[in-house]
């Protein structure tokens, strides 16, 4: 399963994805729900989940020894697993959020879930309204002001996202994720326009912004 | 007429014939007994014989500590468990416990038959961690549709993440 994290979406995918030809399914990942359920903070990150539905493996970038790891995986025997999934468990569906928030008002971990939700769901002021309610609850929090910024990126609000993507990144200095997402909408033509994205502009880039910290 | 009369008795052979099937197959899908091994004190049931008479599977990941068991669309992690010639035997008090079941013994406790009870939906922290269950998630495709990690239960997924960066 291929699944492309830009939180620009499908309009900023698709070009990349018709360039190299690639075949095979691409999800994509706006509302930073995958993001956020495997805990990604850098790019790319590899996982492999077996059969009954176990994280067995975690890299980041490509690499020989992640083959290695991968292909030993896939050489254990495999149990013959029947029945539904496990991780098709209520937790987490929109509807157990939402009783979870009418239950306690003060969780703001699945009122910001919610917003992911809603916001894929195409329900930006429903998303807002849950991001208000959780960032008074936790008001440093880098998640729900990167989630905040992709639902208002999603209503075509360019500048009042960087805003909350920068006030994002503030909160978690170390988060490549973040930082490279700004990059890439504030300078689109160091990213979408070569044949591959413009690494020594990026390094200067980051000196400049550490020599301003 | 005897043909008649035959055709009356094929046909009350192939009802009694699909009846019994269907009888048999109901006894196929409920819980069976299940032999029981005592340790210390502890009882046991052999992963084999769970997933046969149960429909539970039992798993050991190589270099943990613990066996992951499945029953339908419930798994967990499992500490309680001993090696025993080529078998994994498991704790029938962690296996209820951890995959909320009911453990009915009989013949003295030789023998136990495993009931599923129904649950509430635990809150967790639903990020993915090795070694745990990856927490499902539905997404868009690019082409249209949407793909959902539980759509490959029973098969290995690698989930490659990227952006054009």
């Amino acid at each position: 399963m291929s699944i492309a994290v830009d939180v620009q979406g499908p309009k900023v995918v698709k070009p990349y994805v018709e360039k190299f030809g690639v075949t095979y399914p691409v999800a994509v990942d706006a509302s930073d729900i995958f993001g956020q359920a495997f805990g990604l903070k850098a790019i790319p990150v590899t996982f492999l989940v077996d059969e009954v539905g176990i994280v067995r493996l975690r890299g980041e970038g490509p690499s020989r020894a992640l083959l290695a790891q991968i292909e030993a995986i896939l050489k254990e025997p495999q149990l013959s697993v029947r029945g539904k999934s496990p991780q098709l468990s209520a937790a987490g569906t929109k509807a157990d959020l939402e009783q979870k928030v009418a239950a306690t008002p003060s969780d703001w971990r699945s009122r910001l879930a919610l917003a992911r939700i809603q916001d894929e769901e195409g329900q930006p002021a429903r998303a807002v309204a849950q991001l208000e309610a959780a960032a008074k609850l936790q008001p440093r929090d880098t998640s729900i002001a990167f989630v905040w910024a992709l639902v208002l990126l999603h209503q075509g609000e360019r500048n009042a996202a960087l805003a909350k993507l920068k006030l994002a990144r503030d909160l978690d200095p170390d988060n490549w994720r973040i930082r490279k997402q700004i990059w890439a909408i504030e300078h689109p033509e160091k990213f979408y326009t070569g044949d591959s994205p413009d690494y020594d502009w990026q390094n200067e880039q980051l000196s400049r912004e550490k020599s301003h910290r | 007429m005897p043909n008649q009369e035959l055709n009356l008795y094929v046909m009350k052979i192939i009802l009694l014939a699909l009846m019994l099937g269907a009888c048999a197959h109901g006894r196929a899908n409920e819980p069976k007994m299940i032999p029981v091994m005592e340790q210390d004190g502890t009882t046991y049931v052999a992963s084999a014989a769970l997933a046969r008479g149960a429909a539970i599977a039992i798993k050991k990941l190589p270099g943990s500590d613990f066996v992951v068991a499945c029953s339908g669309e419930r798994c967990a992690q499992l500490k309680d468990f001993l090696n025993k010639g080529d078998e994994l035997w498991v704790s029938t008090t962690a296996l209820t416990k951890a995959l909320g079941l009911s453990a009915r013994f009989a013949d003295g406790k030789r023998q136990v038959r495993f009931e599923v009870v129904p649950e509430e939906p635990s809150a967790s922290d639903p990020a993915a961690r090795v070694g745990q269950l990856a927490p499902n998630f539905r997404l868009p495709k690019l082409k249209g549709g949407t793909v959902s990690l539980a759509d490959f239960r029973g098969k290995r997924v690698m989930i490659e993440s990227w952006a054009s960066w």
